[in-house]
Order: structure tokens, then C-alpha cells, then sequence
């Protein structure tokens, strides 16, 4: 988890002073002047009178999103004969006791414009005053080259009647990464040390924008020559140059070898594949081998977890009828390769027994069907990248959906009905086509519409869910192959370009943009036909990065100037561990299961995959790649290790009764482990330790346990 | 000086500036001294899942009609003026080290699982993520860190919400199973069968080895994190110390009989031998509470005598050993249950007004906060929400409520949502 401090509400310092000459507006509009007054203020923030229950009496709407609402709730605390006897004054300027603490001074432009208002008679503004169109902030992007550089923005209110104001000083800035740039309230972005760049999102009355700002701390980059030539890489290595960092080296066959068995298979390369592989002098022999993974049917069982985690598959939600269909279907279409907008609008138009129908399970959650909400939250996640879910509740301070889009989006899925079978835990989707969602804002049924476009007209009695699944998989759909793509890329790289991947919104800006335009146009372009966008991105230097970091690439941890080292999922790992010793896991009541990845369902009773994190699929969310106590008291004492690699009839076994000498015997241990054979010096250390204890198979034992308890084998690197 | 953003932001280093202006209420220079002598504080809370009643615990109404009533009758307690019901003497004999806040009132969300996410946290739960529990912010906010881990749940968790949430993994609690047990040990403490400790010593030292030469150079956080959580592992495995604070087995019969041979019993007993040896923060589950049937008959055979007789066992013990000072305990459930009993003898559930008790870390003992009407249905005096109550434990914990964590995406959470202590709770 990468700690962004992205301060959105709690902002230190207020001590702006009215040096600045003030000229009070001609024509007042309460939204465009006061609002912004309270959003600087914090005062409209939930902690505080934006509170559903307001604060001490006085209630604001949640970021001033309801002018005439925080109208009324102000005129009751003016004083227009003395303003500075209003208590919308006195109180921020604690000039009486405020519970909130002081908000603005009295000698500040924001007491001022406030008091301007009240002296002007607290007008609401006329109806065909000028508003807001836009906000835009200047100097356009440049990277700053030394530490404690300061870089002060501008912002600029553009009205409908094209006039403009400088509204810097009532403007909210905050940095979504503080090691690189951190913005005081004046405006004011300066350099921190760190190298890369930050988006500065600046709001300002309802509307925000997040300019990107770049800083580096480096003299230079050593950039090999020629600059690879490869679509991905050229965008990389732009943002490398750009930002003077220096890439990793291309990693080892032994490393390239692991990583994308790892990746594409979720599993490790036995000692002869590494033979093998390494002896071939073929020139195109990583490309082959992508080929080959690809083709795998591991390929399709590590696939079906992934989707299965993504889509939350889960015996408590489907029941075991429902996640053993899903987990089917799932497998099916990844053994196929049925590109990706074929699985969409399988799901998303899906009718039938969800325990007969695989996909029927999208629509299901605790033995029925899912809410519309839930279905317009659960999409969103996955097949639009957008959290649309926060609009349920409220607009979002940083993004552009609306409470009345999250509705529209619901009433796209609010024609399922659930009709009961034999089976009291499943459910058979049918069509009811009347049925609505009720906008608890308008009180009223909403539209169906596609996410921020046109109504969904169909036919009285038609499905519109094919009308939306059709807008969905079209390849100009502007969400589904960014998101699709952004997810393969996440895959592969160990971070989305947009991350969280879910997260996409103009606030949340990729770190490569025109790389992610790049790969969902690719993928559109091979009719979303996954396998071939993994193809293309593991042909790129970038994904084929060493994983050991340099002196200016240690703390890059978004602009891929090296692979970043993944800990295996819990799945794998079990599996990693069943395979190196030779003994696989049996899992009860879960016959179909030779492996932890091909278990259906992660309700399996397992404490070593519960203590390594498999993903609880109750909200949907990457897993947790950080090592804990728990997690390592269970690598050094967990029984499952210790039983595998001591059992008479395991892989050490076999090792320890063959007539392999014992540098031989190490050497087939490392490749089965670490796809690569022992360094000389390694080897000598660990021959000398075998030569000198006095029990030949508790040594070897103790190897082993050593290799896989290891950071090495543990992270995919 | 620089000012707090948020609402309520009466900071410490504001307290007195603010109390000088007149808005200080009389008893904030004595929550300043509560914050003040931080530094100890240990945390047991304890959960009963399900929901247990008030007006059959610390909330009875003897004059209300029988089907409100229920079966059971109030008995004095140490505490003058304070009655509980008779099927609770031990815990009776230790009220004048409680406080009983009869007028907690939390928000009706349906189920459980979001109930249960409510009061484990003090943040309403959005259904997108996960906030974290009151002892994982706790030893987040305090950074406590040593050879013991700083955060244990005894028993097993009931419902979701119980750890480090958008904290990550890393402030869950460390899992100590169930000490009542026959043969109870903490889950991979000790090595495998066969395998001697000097044995994991050499293999420790074997994957020092390999460790060592793979990858001296990097900085990524997740690959970081397994050097010390791996130290950590070996330290506790070969602490003394450590070991010996999970042996329960350690504790004299007498004792063990006085925390009663049951699962609430020996896992209080276990809080206690925990926070003795520096834990700082213990979680215990006890589930079972939901009785909407047979609310009387579980509450008197299942329920109230074995917590009774652990939590009366835990207080006493705590304060006879010099502890209760500066340990917070907690007893809490996810809601209170309906007044009016069922058609099957049951209460349903009841989120309206119920009663959570405290004890210890600068609480002040021998008193009752709030009060319900005589249905024991509506709070009609001094309203505590759960946000309050969340104040309330962390200001009792010395932890700024004000301060404010990120969630991996950036979203703020602060430690309260817009809370403010009850300051009459604290001595």
C-alpha cells in the first residue's frame, strides 16, 4: 500500500491576510461567491455542518452542493443592519466561541467578500447572472529540478459570459503525493525531495481540475542507445527522461522465466522447464515461451481466480450451486480465450437459474438478486474503473458523478426480478420491464441512461441491459477497454496506471495517459482478446526490467524504471510449495480442486490461505502484499512446510534416495525453487554447511525450508 | 500558531485558550490530565455479539409490566443507588469501579454485520472499505511496537470490523485462539513437531543467509515488510517472555476458577495476563447474544453467569493488582435489544438505547450516565452517540481524536468522526 497523504480535508494553515487590494463583485451569485467562502472554510465538510445532522444546529449541505438549501440555513444567522454582528462572521473569525476553531480572520478576504455580501443585503443573485463555467490553472505542466522549489499556481474562475477572476486565495489545493509536492493554501506547490509528479487538485465552488506537476532530484539519466523501440517502452522512456531517471537493466532468463510463469500461470517452472529454457539459444525464446504459457491450461485456471476475487464469487453470496457454476462458466471462457467484451455481455445480459446459469451469478448477492444499486456499484468497479458507489450517498468533492447518475445507472438494471425455483438458495432472473428506481432526491423514478450520456430508449417490454452492454463492449466506449486494459496492465506490472484500478476519475489521473490510450486501443484492436495484450506488454523492455533498483530508481514505485517484485498470492503460494515438494494439497468437498487456485470458492477452511490473504471478496479491492507477523510466525512454524518437505515420500525424498551428488542435488533444489542454479559461491557455503552436519537429510530439510521460506522465492521478482 | 481544521477542533495545545474564552466545559482541564499520563494506557474490550439487552443487565425498569419487565429482578450492587440484575453479583460487587452509560443510542442499519462495523470503529460503515477497530487505531495512533505483539483477540471474531481495516493487515490483532482449551496453544508460537528450537535457530540462520544475498538495494515497502515481521516471528518464538504471557496454563487453579472454566472466562483471564506482560490493546469475543427466542432462558444458562463471573473476576483483579488504573475496559455490543418481549420469549433488536459499560484508565467508578425512559426504550437524558462513545475511549487512551489517517486511495478518516467525549465519565 502505497501511503498517499492526499489531504482533502484537513488543511493546516488560514492565515491568509487582505494585503491584496479587494474589490467587491458587481453582481452577486451566492453559489459562485459564498459557497466557495464555506468550502474553504471546511465548514460544509461532514465532519462538520455538512453532517447529514448538521453541527450544533446550523447544517450546510455536504460541499455546497444545495445553494438555495445553504441559503436559507445562512440568511438566519445574518445581521444586514451591523454584518459584523452576523454570526456567520463572528463565529470562523472566533470572535465568539466556534466548536469548529477559527476558520478565516477577521482581516482576511474571505471575512471580507463574506461581510461585502451581507452589507450588499445577502442577496441569492439573479437567475441569469453569470456562472461558474469553469476553473483553470496555470503554468501548464514542467518538472522542477531542485529541493524547497516553489512553484505558485494560479486558478481562474471562467463565468458563462467568458469574464474572469483570479479566485487563487478562495481556491482549495491539495497534492495526492506529499513527498513530491505539497501546496499551501496560498497556492504555493514546493518540491519535498521526492521524484516524480503529483497532481495538485484544486477546487474552487463545484468545480475542480488537478493539474500534474513533475520534480526531479537526479543530475541525469543513463538511457540505453538505441532507446527501445517498442510502443510501450517509447512512452515509458519518455516519462523516464522527463523525470531523469535511470531504468533497471533487462532481467536474467532465470528471472524473466519465473516472473511469467508466475504471472501467466500461476506457477513456477519445474527444474527441467528452466533447463531447458536456459540451455535454448533461440533468439525469440521469451516470446516463445509467452506462447507457450499463454496456451496452459494453468493460464485459464489462474484467470478464473482473478475474475472470481473481481467478481466476488463466494459461497455466502451464490451458495455452493452458485460459485461452482460461476467458477465453470469462469474456466470455460478462459480456456476458450472468449475475449473480454464477450464475457461482459455475457454477464451483464445474463437470464436463468443462477445455479445452472454461470453468469447469472452477477446479479445475485445472499441467495437473491442484487439491488439495481448493488449491480450499478458492482459495474461500475468492474467494467467501468469508476467508484461510482460514493455518488450513492453524496456528489463526490473530486469527481464529476453526480447522486442523479448513480441513479440513472441503477435504473439500467432495475428490470431484473428474481423469480423463486425448487431450490430455496438459488434464484432464476427473469424481466419485469416496469420496474423502476426511485431517486431518493427527486423522489421520482430516474432515467436509465448510459454512465454520463444519452437516455437508454428501448422498445416498452425490451431488455436494456443488451442496449447497455452493446454501448458497454463497443470498442469507442470510453470506459471498458481503458479499464480492461488498466487491469491486464496491473496484472503484469504489479501497479495500474490508473491505481486503484477501479479508481478512475480526473482527480485519479494515470501516470502515463498516452500509454493507457495506447493499450486499450490495442486491445480494442484485437477484439478484446486478452492473451494478445499480455503478448504485446511482455514483449516490452519495460515489463522485462530487472527487479534490483539502482541509485535513482529505489523509490520509483509508478514510472516502471524497474519491475516491481510482487509476494505471491496465497493461492500460488500454496501451490508453489505443493509442487516444489511434490505433494499437492487435497482440498474436502472441492473434488474438482487438484490445486489452492483451482478452488471455486474462498470460503475453504484454510489457515495458511486465510493468514496469507486470499482475497475476502466482500468488497472488491486489491490484496494486501505486505508480509505480517502472523504471516511469518506461519513460515517458520507452520506445520503444512515442515510436514511437506520431511514426508517419506516427497520430492526430498526422492532427491535424498537418487544417486544425485549432493552440489547436483542442490543444484536440481534451486532450480525447482528459483528457476536458476546456485551461485558459485552459494553453492560452496551450502556445500561446506551439508559437508559438516552430521544428518544428511535434516540439512537438505533445512535447506529447503530455508529456500522457501525465503524473500526470494516468496516474491515474484 | 497554527489551527486545527476539523470541527469540534478544540486540539489539545487549544484546550486551555478555549476554556479561557468561557466555552470549556468545567470538567476539560480534567480530561487535559486524563490525556496527559497516556503513555501506559492498555485497552480490553470486550465484545458480546449479538446485541445483549439493557433492561435485563444495567438498565432494568421493575416497574414496567411483565412483558417489558422480563423475568428478572435488580439486586443492590457495591455501588450505592446502583442496581443490576441478580443474575450478575460478581459483576454487582465491582460497581463502584464502573461506569454504566445507559443512554448510548446508535443508528438502526439493519444487520449484524453493519451494526457490528459501527460500534467496532465509531464510523458508520459505507460499503466500499473498511474502517478500522478501536485497538487497531489505537496502537496505529500510539506507534506501540516491542517484543510483544501490541494487539491480541482472544476467542474468535463474531462479526466483520473486528480489525485493522484500511489500515492494512498490519494492525489487526494477533489471533491468541481460545484459552479455555484443554491443551491451549497460540497458533504457530511453538516450532512443529519434531523440529527442536535449535533447529529454528540454525534455520534462521540459513535463511539469513539466503536473505541476505538476494537484493540488498530496494525500498518497496512490501518487500520490506518481511525483514521485520520475519525478526518479529524469531523474537517471539524465542522470547521467554512472550511465551509466557500466552501460557495460561501458568495461572494458579484458583485463580482459573475464579474467572470460571468457560470461554468468556479464561479469555478474560487471558486479557489480563496479557496486559500484564505489555500488551496493549486485547480484544475478547463472546458471541451468543442474540436471543430472539429464549432470551431468559440462554441469558441465565448460557450467558450472563459465565461473563458475569469473568468480567467481576477481571475488575477486581485488575484493580487488587494495581492495573485498572491505567487499563481501559470496555464492554460493549453491536446494539441493545426491544423492550417489549417477543412472541418465542425473545428480544429482537434494539439499536435506539442500550448500555455500554466502563471501567478503568481514568474512568470514574460508581456511577450511571444517561438515563431511557421507563420501557427502557428511548434515551430521555444525556444522549451518547456512538461517535461520542468513540471520543470517549480515545480520549480515555490519550489518543488525539482529532487526528486523521488516509485510506491507501487518499480518502481522510479521522480517528472520530465528530464526536466529543463524555467528560463526566472520566474522575
Amino acid at each position: 500500500m502505497a501511503p498517499r497523504a492526499l489531504l482533502l480535508c484537513t488543511i493546516a494553515a488560514l492565515t491568509l491576510s487582505a494585503q491584496q487590494p479587494f474589490t467587491p463583485p458587481a453582481r452577486w451569485n451566492f453559489s459562485t461567491h459564498v459557497t466557495p467562502i464555506l468550502t474553504f472554510g471546511g465548514c460544509n465538510q461532514s465532519a462538520c455542518h455538512g453532517s447529514p445532522v448538521g453541527k450544533n444546529g446550523f447544517k450546510l449541505s455536504l460541499f455546497g452542493y444545495e445553494p438555495e438549501k445553504d441559503y436559507q440555513a445562512l440568511i438566519g444567522r445574518l445581521n444586514i443592519k451591523s454584518p459584523d454582528e452576523s454570526l456567520v462572521l463572528k463565529k470562523p473569525a472566533m470572535l465568539v466561541p466556534h466548536g469548529g476553531g477559527p476558520r478565516f480572520r477577521k482581516d482576511s478576504r474571505h471575512y471580507q467578500l463574506l461581510r461585502a455580501w451581507i452589507t450588499a443585503g445577502a442577496p441569492f443573485g439573479d437567475a441569469d447572472a453569470p456562472s461558474l463555467a469553469r476553473i483553470e490553472v496555470t503554468p501548464p505542466y514542467r518538472v522542477l529540478t531542485s529541493k524547497g522549489e516553489g512553484l505558485p499556481l494560479k486558478v481562474t474562475a471562467v463565468y458563462s459570459d467568458h469574464t474572469r477572476d483570479d479566485v487563487t486565495a478562495f481556491s482549495v489545493f491539495s497534492s495526492n503525493d506529499e513527498s513530491i509536492l505539497k501546496v499551501a493554501p496560498t497556492g504555493i506547490a514546493t518540491t519535498q525531495g521526492g521524484t516524480g509528479d503529483a497532481a495538485i487538485m484544486v477546487r474552487y465552488a463545484g468545480k475542480f481540475a488537478a493539474p500534474v506537476y513533475g520534480a526531479t532530484m537526479y543530475a541525469s539519466a543513463k538511457t540505453p542507445a538505441p532507446l527501445p523501440q517498442h510502443p510501450i517502452d517509447r512512452e515509458i522512456y519518455a516519462k523516464l527522461r522527463q523525470l531523469r531517471i535511470t531504468p533497471s537493466a533487462v532481467c536474467s532468463d532465470e528471472e524473466f522465466l519465473r516472473r511469467t510463469h508466475l504471472d501467466i500461470t500461476g506457477t513456477l517452472p519445474t527444474a527441467a522447464d528452466a533447463r531447458q529454457f536456459l540451455a535454448s539459444s533461440a533468439p525469440n525464446k521469451r516470446a516463445l515461451l509467452v506462447d507457450q504459457l499463454l496456451e496452459k491450461p494453468e493460464y485459464a485456471d489462474l484467470e478464473t481466480l482473478v475474475w472470481a476475487d473481481r467478481l466476488r464469487s463466494d459461497s455466502r453470496f451464490h451458495r455452493v450451486g452458485g460459485v461452482r457454476s460461476y467458477f465453470r462458466w469462469l474456466k470455460e471462457e478462459f480456456l476458450l480465450n472468449r475475449p473480454l467484451d464477450k464475457l461482459a455481455y455475457s454477464l451483464l445480459t445474463a437470464r436463468g437459474a443462477n445455479f445452472a446459469s454461470g453468469p447469472a451469478n452477477y446479479w445475485g448477492n445472499y441467495d437473491k438478486i442484487s439491488t439495481p444499486i448493488e449491480t450499478a456499484i458492482q459495474t461500475g468497479q468492474v467494467f467501468l474503473g469508476v467508484r461510482i458507489g460514493c455518488a450513492q450517498c453524496h456528489n463526490h468533492p473530486f469527481e464529476k458523478w453526480t447522486q442523479s447518475d448513480f441513479y440513472s445507472l441503477a435504473a439500467v438494471f432495475s428490470q431484473v426480478v428474481e423469480f423463486p425455483t425448487k431450490n430455496t438458495q438459488e434464484f432464476d432472473l427473469r424481466l419485469d420491464p416496469n420496474r423502476a428506481v426511485i431517486n431518493p432526491a427527486t423522489r421520482r423514478a430516474a432515467e436509465p441512461r448510459y454512465l454520463g450520456g444519452e437516455i437508454i430508449d428501448v422498445a416498452p417490454g425490451e431488455d436494456r441491459r443488451i442496449a447497455f452492454a452493446r454501448w458497454l463492449t463497443a470498442r469507442e466506449n470510453p470506459f471498458f477497454a481503458r479499464a480492461m486494459a488498466n487491469q491486464i496492465w496491473r496484472h503484469m506490472m504489479g501497479r495500474g496506471l490508473v491505481q486503484p484500478v477501479d479508481d478512475f476519475r480526473e482527480t485519479n489521473p494515470p501516470t502515463h495517459p498516452a500509454l493507457l490510450d495506447l493499450l486499450a486501443t490495442e486491445l480494442a484492436g484485437y477484439n478484446f482478446d486478452q492473451k494478445r495484450l499480455i503478448r504485446f506488454i511482455a514483449a516490452s523492455r519495460t515489463y522485462q526490467h530487472s527487479s534490483a533498483a539502482n541509485e535513482t530508481n529505489r523509490l520509483d514505485f509508478k514510472y516502471y524504471s524497474r519491475w516491481y517484485p510482487k509476494r505471491m498470492m496465497a493461492e500460488v503460494y500454496m501451490d508453489a510449495i505443493a509442487q516444489v515438494t511434490n505433494l499437492p494439497d487435497r482440498f474436502k468437498d472441492w473434488p474438482e480442486a487438484r490445486r489452492a487456485t483451482e478452488l471455486p470458492d474462498n470460503r475453504f477452511a484454510s489457515y495458511f490461505l486465510d493468514v496469507f490473504e486470499r482475497s475476502n471478496r466482500l468488497v472488491i479491492c486489491d490484496r494486501e502484499e505486505n508480509v505480517t507477523v502472523s504471516q511469518a510466525l506461519h513460515f517458520v512454524n507452520g506445520p503444512e512446510a515442515q510436514e511437506k518437505i520431511a514426508i517419506p515420500d516427497g520430492r526430498l525424498a526422492q532427491w535424498l534416495g537418487s544417486p544425485l551428488a549432493d552440489s547436483q542435488l542442490l543444484e536440481e533444489m534451486f532450480l525447482a525453487t528459483l528457476a536458476r542454479p546456485p551461485a558459485p559461491r552459494e553453492k560452496d557455503r551450502l556445500l561446506t554447511r551439508v559437508a559438516s552436519a552430521n544428518n544428511r537429510k535434516e540439512v537438505f530439510e533445512d535447506i529447503l525450508w530455508a529456500i522457501l521460506n525465503s524473500r526470494e522465492f516468496i516474491f515474484n521478482h | 500558531m497554527s489551527f486545527h481544521f476539523d470541527c469540534d477542533g478544540i486540539r489539545r495545545r487549544n484546550f486551555l485558550k478555549i476554556g479561557m474564552l468561557g466555552l470549556g466545559s468545567p470538567s476539560l482541564p480534567q480530561l487535559l490530565r486524563a490525556q496527559k499520563k497516556d503513555a501506559e494506557r492498555s485497552f480490553i474490550f470486550v465484545w458480546l455479539g449479538g446485541g445483549p439487552p439493557q433492561m435485563d443487565m444495567y438498565d432494568m425498569k421493575p416497574e414496567a409490566p411483565e412483558e417489558i419487565r422480563g423475568e428478572f429482578k435488580p439486586i443492590p450492587t457495591k455501588a450505592p443507588g446502583i442496581q443490576m440484575c441478580e443474575l450478575m453479583p460478581k459483576t454487582a460487587s465491582q460497581a463502584d469501579k464502573l461506569c454504566i452509560l445507559r443512554s448510548v443510542t446508535s443508528v438502526d442499519l439493519g444487520s449484524h454485520e453493519r451494526s457490528s462495523r459501527y460500534l467496532q470503529s465509531g464510523v458508520l460503515p459505507v460499503p466500499n472499505m473498511d474502517f478500522a477497530s478501536f485497538g487497531s487505531i489505537y496502537v496505529k495512533e500510539k506507534n506501540l511496537h516491542g517484543e510483544m505483539p501490541p494487539f491480541a483477540g482472544v476467542l474468535k471474531p463474531i462479526e466483520r470490523g473486528w480489525g485493522g481495516g484500511f489500515l492494512g493487515a498490519e494492525y489487526d490483532p494477533f489471533m491468541a485462539g481460545d484459552p479455555s482449551e484443554k491443551n491451549y496453544q497460540v497458533r504457530d508460537l511453538l516450532p512443529p513437531k519434531g523440529i527442536t528450537l535449535d533447529r529454528i535457530g540454525r534455520r534462521r540462520e540459513l535463511l539469513k543467509e539466503f536473505n541476505e544475498a538476494w537484493r540488498a538495494v530496494d525500498s518497496e515497502a512490501k518487500l520490506n515488510s518481511y525483514a521485520p515481521s520475519v525478526e518479529q516471528a524469531y523474537n517471539m518464538i524465542f522470547s521467554e517472555k512472550v511465551l509466557k504471557a500466552f501460557d495460561i496454563h501458568q495461572e494458579p487453579e484458583k485463580i482459573r476458577d475464579a474467572y470460571g472454566r468457560t470461554q468468556i472466562g479464561q479469555g478474560l483471564l487471558l486479557a489480563r495476563r496479557l496486559v500484564e506482560h505489555g500488551v496493549k490493546a486485547v480484544s475478547v469475543w463472546m458471541g451468543g447474544w442474540d436471543t430472539h427466542a429464549g432470551n431468559f432462558s440462554s441469558l441465565k444458562t448460557k450467558l450472563l453467569p459465565p461473563l458475569d463471573q469473568g468480567f467481576g473476576a477481571l475488575v477486581e483483579e485488575l484493580a487488587v493488582r494495581g492495573l485498572l488504573e491505567n487499563t481501559l475496559v470496555v464492554q460493549i455490543g453491536e446494539f441493545g435489544r426491544t423492550p417489549k418481549v417477543n412472541k418465542n420469549a425473545g428480544r429482537d433488536h434494539w439499536p435506539k438505547a442500550f448500555s455500554v459499560v466502563l471501567a478503568g484508565g481514568g474512568i470514574k467508578g460508581g456511577q450511571i450516565i444517561g438515563a431511557t425512559d421507563k420501557h427502557a426504550a428511548e434515551v430521555t437524558d444525556r444522549p451518547i452517540s456512538v461517535e461520542d462513545l468513540s471520543a470517549t475511549i480515545f480520549t480515555a487512551l490519550g489518543v488525539d481524536i482529532h487526528r486523521v489517517n488516509h485510506t491507501p486511495e487518499g480518502r481522510p478518516i479521522a480517528v472520530v468522526n465528530g464526536g466529543k467525549p463524555v467528560v463526566e465519565a472520566f474522575a
